[in-house]
């Protein structure tokens, strides 16, 4: 049982890694990153349409980070070149990945709910390579320390930091700020995008609402590991264990599907209330450019 | 987020101008990609259109979209002049409902209607209270504990009507039809635009609308000039849950005659492209609801004909969001 729930928990933390470590690459650059749920959602319908047309789940994956990327880079775009208010433009960009990946899914595929399934050939594939759990979640736990690396002892890095801190100082020093913004949030993109892309070749197809939330929960990851990514990771696979854990509940003590549901949610916002006075977000977090 | 989406210096006029610019640009872009998903954007137009105006009915239909609209819009508009962004419209005004529902289905026709606005009321309220008062005492952001209520919102409304359910024959759970209901549109719509207009007499002409327009563009110098912030906050997030519930007992006592579950097709969130497209300002939130209004239901009668899914107005709805955002923006570099 305990090795079922670790490997639940593995499995549910996968896309939350993936989507959290693209939200601190985002946010400790200053972009707030509320467009998670629609790199998610991208990454999930690109990685699809990928394995439909070619019937190979690897270029499903590459497709669905290239979509994730654009839509990344649309966003990036706007919030960069203009000073629109990043929270409500990725509020914005959730409802139109929403509607949009349900509208391409009935103008290509006629079909209201999901997309058609993958061939039985390429699910085999799929479920072949996962020998102890999906490629996929060995690369996000990877992920982790690599994007810790990044931040902590690369120059790229340490550019990004300085933006998210203090944009105007790191002009000063040379550094393009709207660039260095721009490709944290692409990378962002691109990295959840990979997330989106595992929901959707573990179950199969894309369906309407894949993301389900997990692009906000991944953000309150993000806010309660303080933006450091270790602490995020731990934030986020908490909440995958939680899910794995309240999914294995229900099935023993028949409470009804609700309660699992909301859990992950409403411990997430105690969770949240108890912690925020003490975090300190990157200092331009949220400021536009001039 | 300080500042928000909200200008305070450009005359009515101007400020119409912009909004005129905004939907203009915002009907371009969605032209763009409606092409781009495969669509004949002009078709399209020409759908929406003749499905929102075009005979008695479409108008009919029309207004009956844009009534929950502007109640929900201006649970947007308001916490947007204190400087929040209150995402939790549709969470507020599914539980608002269900109360409503519930209290319609459970008492005697004379007391129906007052009694499921005043549940409608309490439940919205306490369900804005929560972020209220998590930003204004814990720091809590609106955004993230307003989503996470809606996320919450949805599960719980479903907990509570399958205990409530009446199984009427039916396969979506339901409540017991209300034992009174409004019967025609009118008192909602001219409800509404009553709520609208007295928001902006009391927004421009009031102290406390004021005070609210203060905190709204300068928190901290509010604060030093002795304005109770947080509780200020905390009441703006408290009315507009409570506004936003009545959104939603509007639809269930109007539209449905019970609480449906899955009656709102996101409501709470076309409230979002309401409120900025309306800057604000009570009238223009009335102003933009009918527009949005229109483009619901346009983009039904189109999806009918099949001429494009009825997500295109999802989508319009999005990048008038976007749109409106940017606009905002380059007002407030301006002011």
């Amino acid at each position: 049982m305990i090795v079922e729930l670790a490997a639940a928990t593995l499995r549910v933390a996968t896309p939350l890694l993936f989507a959290s470590m693209g939200g601190v690459t985002s946010e400790r650059a200053g972009v707030v990153n509320l467009g998670l749920e629609a790199y998610l959602l991208a990454g999930a319908f690109g990685a699809a349409a990928g394995t439909l047309a070619t019937g190979s789940a690897v270029v499903g994956c590459v497709a669905g980070v290239a979509a994730a990327s654009l839509v990344a880079l649309v966003h990036g775009l706007i919030c960069t070149k203009t000073r629109a208010d990043h929270v409500v433009t990725g509020v914005a960009l959730n409802l139109l990945a929403d509607a949009a990946t349900i509208a391409v899914l009935v103008s290509a595929y006629h079909k209201k709910g999901a997309t058609p399934p993958f061939p039985p050939s390429t699910k085999e594939a799929i479920s072949g390579a996962a020998v102890l759990g999906s490629p996929l979640t060995w690369i996000a736990l990877l992920a982790v320390p690599l994007v810790a690396w990044f931040l902590a002892r690369t120059k790229a890095g340490l550019r990004l930091r300085a933006v998210g801190e203090n944009p105007e100082c790191a002009e000063s020093l040379g550094v393009n700020a709207a660039r260095v913004r721009l490709g944290a949030v692409v990378a962002a993109g691109a990295i959840t995008g990979l997330g989106g892309a595992f929901l959707a070749l573990e179950a199969g197809s894309f369906s309407k609402h894949m993301a389900g939330g997990r692009g906000y929960l991944a953000l309150a990851a993000v806010v309660i590991g303080k933006w450091r990514p270790g602490r995020v990771a731990i934030a986020a696979v908490a909440f995958a264990f939680l899910a794995a854990l309240s999914d294995h509940l229900q099935l023993q003590f028949q409470m009804p599907d609700q309660v699992t549901q909301m859990l992950p949610y409403v411990v997430t916002l105690v969770v949240l209330s108890g912690l925020v006075g003490r975090a300190r977000p990157p200092a331009a977090l949220g400021r536009p450019l001039n | 987020m300080s500042g928000a989406a909200v200008p305070s210096r450009p005359s009515a006029g101007q400020r119409l101008l912009v909004t005129l610019e905004v939907f203009a640009a915002a009907m371009l872009v969605s032209a763009v990609v409606v092409a781009l998903l495969g669509h004949d954007p002009f078709q399209t137009l020409a759908a929406i259109v003749a499905g929102a105006f075009g005979s008695q009915r479409a108008i009919d239909a029309t207004l009956a979209e844009s009534v929950p609209l502007v109640l929900a819009g201006l649970a947007v508009a308001l916490p947007m002049r204190l400087g929040m962004f209150n995402v939790g419209a549709e969470g507020q005004l599914v539980l608002g409902g269900l109360a409503a529902g519930l209290a319609a289905a459970a008492l005697p026709p004379a007391v129906a209607i007052p009694a499921a606005v005043l549940a409608a009321i309490v439940v919205g309220g306490a369900w804005g209270a929560i972020p209220g008062a998590l930003r204004a005492w814990l720091g809590v952001h609106e955004v993230l504990s307003t989503i996470l209520l809606n996320l919450i919102a949805a599960p719980l409304a479903a907990l509570v009507i399958r205990q409530a359910w009446a199984a009427e024959g039916g396969q979506i759970p339901q409540s017991h039809v209300a034992t009174a209901t409004l019967s025609h549109l009118w008192p909602a719509l001219a409800f509404g635009a009553v709520l609208a207009l007295a928001y902006d007499l009391w927004l421009l002409r009031t102290r406390t609308g004021l005070a609210a327009r203060a905190v709204g563009s300068a928190p901290r110098a509010a604060e030093v000039a002795g304005m109770r912030v947080s509780r200020g906050i905390f009441l703006a997030m408290t009315i507009a849950g409570a506004v936003a519930g009545l959104a939603g007992a509007q639809q269930v006592l109007d539209q449905h005659g019970r609480y449906v579950e899955g009656f709102s097709p996101g409501f709470g969130f076309t409230a979002i492209a309401v409120a900025l497209l309306g800057r604000g300002s009570g009238l223009g939130v009335l102003l933009a609801a009918v527009a949005m209004g229109a483009l619901r239901n346009g983009a039904f009668a189109m999806d009918a004909l099949g001429v494009a899914p009825r997500e295109s107005a999802t989508i319009v709805q999005g990048v008038v969001i976007l749109v409106a955002a940017v606009a905002a923006a380059r007002d407030r570099s301006a002011t």
